[in-house]
């Protein structure tokens, strides 16, 4: 054949292989660097954490991608804490024996959250664009979040509900605003506690909110390791008689939490868990079993103090996860089999401590059941399973799509971002794949979507959620038959494309959606001429921000899905609108669905 | 297989040089292919320091090169600013076979990329080729084919007719 004959002789001109001299010597330098990497990682936490900043958070591992629980059961109490994926960090519940766990945040910038007293709601800090946080509320399912603080070139965080439930205690961070705060619980009459020369962070309320405990850092260039350590303090609730607790010029001891007994605090010091009472005397490691090299921290008490939640690395590698011991240390039971990351767990516990596991385990017990996995027919179980159904590869006849991850090989259901994703289609109604495509790689995220049909030929095309949080990112599937067979085909862009909407010549279509009353993403379907099918797909920022007189920026491009199996772009525009206070959004909003498919599942 | 020094060094001496070459022509990049290729080597002997099986060197390191030169907005920086310089060069040269095929893979879309340079550079036959991307071998050929009537119509080659049904 004539192109293979030329396309092998020219390539071969073409390639030029490369010289592996020295390759060797460089994949050993390349891997000491990175193992240097990763324990300059693990130091720079310790700092992170020693300041109570979630700004400069370092993730080291990826976190839960799995899909939603039911929220009904356990809303109001568990245990919440924040978790991190790349380098960003957002809230999750989860009870205490490892069940329903849920997430709440979707915004990649929420962590640091903390239980009122009543369990009704939860406080927590939210990174947003400013690079700086600030102080918000929600329900323990997320929603109804409401903003207590807003102060540009400050950060908040380290909240706490007094124990009445009136006031919260803060910490704030900025240049000349470092220090301990108090304000009502919403958010009015912020008062400062602390004098402005001490470096104080991460308060907690004593349980009769008569006193605060919190940590100070003597000198600015103090790190958990370095000269003049972190000091556990206290004072009174109106900022009277601040005096140390523990310090010894050297540890770095943070993160105190006060026992609802009130006889006891809990608090990091450098990779530990210790105890101390608050007259300072009592002080003990309540984690010297597992190493000096491994972190145990962040550690907080259970409604009736008879257990305590805190984060390990003992069992991931450059990861955490969560269990709980009893106050003196003993008892140590897994809360999640899957690791989190570094920063910043800071879990907060509402709820007493039932349904924990009896003090005596069996050594032989599974610290977690196996998740069983589903047969599709690809040759491996799988997991994390959603699915479609329509009209794919045939007109009238349905099939359905399956998106799912396979199967850890020890058993489990691994997190999305780092395993085997797969497509498979069903046709014959047996729930087993004759056709698949995979791996795809996911963030977050890895889901059926949506299955419009894009170029009107009565069946349907597939879009598969790649990436979630706040914005969706889709990419776009086609089914071609070829030689009597079914394949399931990325959709390229075709040039030029339009890299202003992030269609990328050459690149598979994706799409986002979702976003914020800032940024939003939208899709619409729409009738060509004769009868053809094209999607808007719309980028919009509202400038200037949370202005009266603020307007939309958009930039709209019209995609059509062509008979070459590209994705062509044939009209694009930028154009404003007002943002108004119409309900129903602007006047590019997406759709209810898309091209009469629905979206989900 | 263990990948260690030994497994490690014949690889370099057997399939490296012609997996850079290969990486290059789809990301249009030395540099980002040898970044790809001696990360994916690196990430084989991580894991397989771990306990980790890796059947096949050549086929994991092959997999994961590719996917590496196509995942990141760095990379894909690295690919504009190379298409660009590619492009530059070119005018002044004389429009020999090196540009010629290489121009014309550059403008096919990535997957097509991917599946001739296995196919005719690497010379994996179709199952392989789609084992190395994922796909299965029905997609390889539809892919193949699209990517041959593209390349023929840019070099000027005569390509024979091959029935081709979409659907979906």
């Amino acid at each position: 054949m004539a192109v293979d004959e030329r396309l092998r002789r020219e390539l071969e001109q073409a390639g030029r292989p490369a010289d592996p001299s020295g390759v060797y010597e460089d994949l050993i330098r390349r891997r000491e660097r990175r193992r240097l990497a990763r324990r300059i990682k693990a130091g720079a936490l310790a700092v992170a954490v020693a300041v109570g900043c979630i700004a400069g958070i370092v993730v080291l591992s990826r976190v839960f991608a799995r899909a939603p629980v039911e929220p009904a059961a356990g809303a109001g109490q568990g245990i919440v804490f924040g978790d991190g994926t790349g380098e960003e960090t957002d809230l999750f519940v989860v009870q205490a024996d490892g069940s329903g766990l849920r997430r709440l945040t979707h915004d990649g910038g929420s962590g640091a959250a903390s239980w009122s007293p009543d369990g009704s709601k939860i406080v927590f800090a939210r990174y947003e664009q400013t690079q700086t946080s600030d102080l918000f509320v929600m329900n323990p399912l997320g929603s109804e979040v409401t903003r207590l603080t807003e102060t540009p070139g400050i950060s908040e965080a380290e909240a706490r509900w007094s124990p009445d439930g009136s006031k919260i205690a803060f910490e704030a961070s900025g240049i000349g605003q470092d220090g301990v705060y108090v304000m009502d619980a919403n958010g009015s009459n912020v008062v400062r506690l602390t004098a402005p020369e001490m470096d104080s962070s991460s308060p907690d309320w004593s349980p009769d909110g008569s006193q605060l405990v919190f940590d100070v850092t003597p000198t600015p260039t103090a790190t958990e390791e370095g000269p003049g350590g972190i000091e556990i303090w206290i004072m009174d609730a109106d900022g009277g008689d601040p005096h140390p607790i523990v310090g010894d010029g050297a540890s770095g001891n943070y993160e105190p939490r006060w026992s609802p007994g009130g006889d006891l605090i809990v608090f990091t010091r450098d990779r530990d868990v210790y105890i101390v009472r608050p007259d300072g005397t009592g002080l003990k490691n309540l984690t010297p079993q597992a190493g000096a090299d491994v972190y145990d921290r962040d550690a907080a008490w259970s409604s009736d103090g008879e257990r305590i939640v805190f984060a390990s690395g003992r069992t991931h590698d450059d990861a955490l996860s969560l269990f709980t011991m009893n106050p003196d240390g003993t008892d140590v039971q897994p809360v999640l089999d899957s690791a989190i990351g570094f920063c910043c767990p800071r879990p907060d516990w509402h709820g007493d401590a039932v349904g924990v596991p009896s003090p005596e385990p069996s050594p032989t017990e599974e610290p977690s059941p196996a998740v069983e996995g589903e047969d599709l027919g690809l040759g491996f179980p799988v997991c994390n399973v959603t699915s479609i159904e329509d009209e794919f590869a045939e007109p009238s006849v349905n099939s359905t799509a399956f998106v799912a991850t396979r199967m850890g090989d020890t058993g489990g259901c691994p997190q999305a971002d780092d395993a085997f994703n797969v497509i498979a289609l069903d046709m014959v109604g047996d729930r087993k794949a004759e056709t698949s495509f995979g791996p795809i790689e996911c963030t977050i995220e890895c889901r059926a979507f949506s299955s419009p049909d894009l170029d009107g030929d009565g069946t349907a095309e597939l879009l598969v959620v790649q990436s979630g949080g706040s914005v969706l990112g889709m990419r776009l599937y086609d089914f071609e038959s070829v030689d009597g067979d079914v394949a399931i085909v990325p959709v390229d862009v075709a040039p030029p494309g339009d890299p202003d909407a992030l269609l990328e010549p050459g690149e598979q279509a994706s799409f986002l959606l979702g976003g914020d009353a800032f940024e939003l993403y939208t899709l619409q379907c729409l009738s060509l001429d004769e009868g053809v099918v094209g999607l808007a797909f719309t980028l919009a920022e509202s400038l200037p921000h949370d202005a009266p007189d603020a307007e939309w920026h958009a930039h709209e491009v019209i995609v059509e899905l062509k008979d070459d199996g590209l994705l062509h772009v044939v009209n694009a525009r930028d154009f404003t609108e007002p943002v108004t206070d119409d309900p129903g959004g602007p006047s590019f909003r997406s759709d209810k669905t898309l091209c009469g498919a629905n979206l989900g599942p | 297989m263990r990948v260690d020094e030994i497994a490690l060094r014949e690889f370099l001496h057997t399939a490296y040089p012609r997996l850079v070459a290969a990486v290059a022509l789809v990301c249009g990049s030395r540099p980002a292919a040898e970044d790809a290729v001696q990360e994916a080597l690196l990430r084989a002997w991580e894991r397989s320091e771990k306990g980790e099986e890796i059947e096949s060197l050549n086929a994991w390191v092959t997999t994961v090169s590719l996917n590496l030169a196509r995942s990141g907005l760095r990379r894909l920086r690295t690919e504009r600013r190379a298409r660009g310089r590619l492009q530059a060069s070119a005018v002044g040269e004389t429009g020999g076979d090196r540009v010629d095929v290489e121009r014309a893979l550059l403008a096919l879309p990535r997957r097509q990329r991917e599946a001739v340079v296995l196919r005719y550079y690497v010379q994996l036959d179709t199952r392989e080729v789609g084992r190395a991307l994922g796909i299965n071998e029905g997609t390889v050929k539809s892919t193949l084919s699209r990517a041959r009537a593209a390349l023929a119509d840019r070099l000027g080659v005569q390509e024979p007719e091959e029935a081709n049904h979409r659907g979906g």
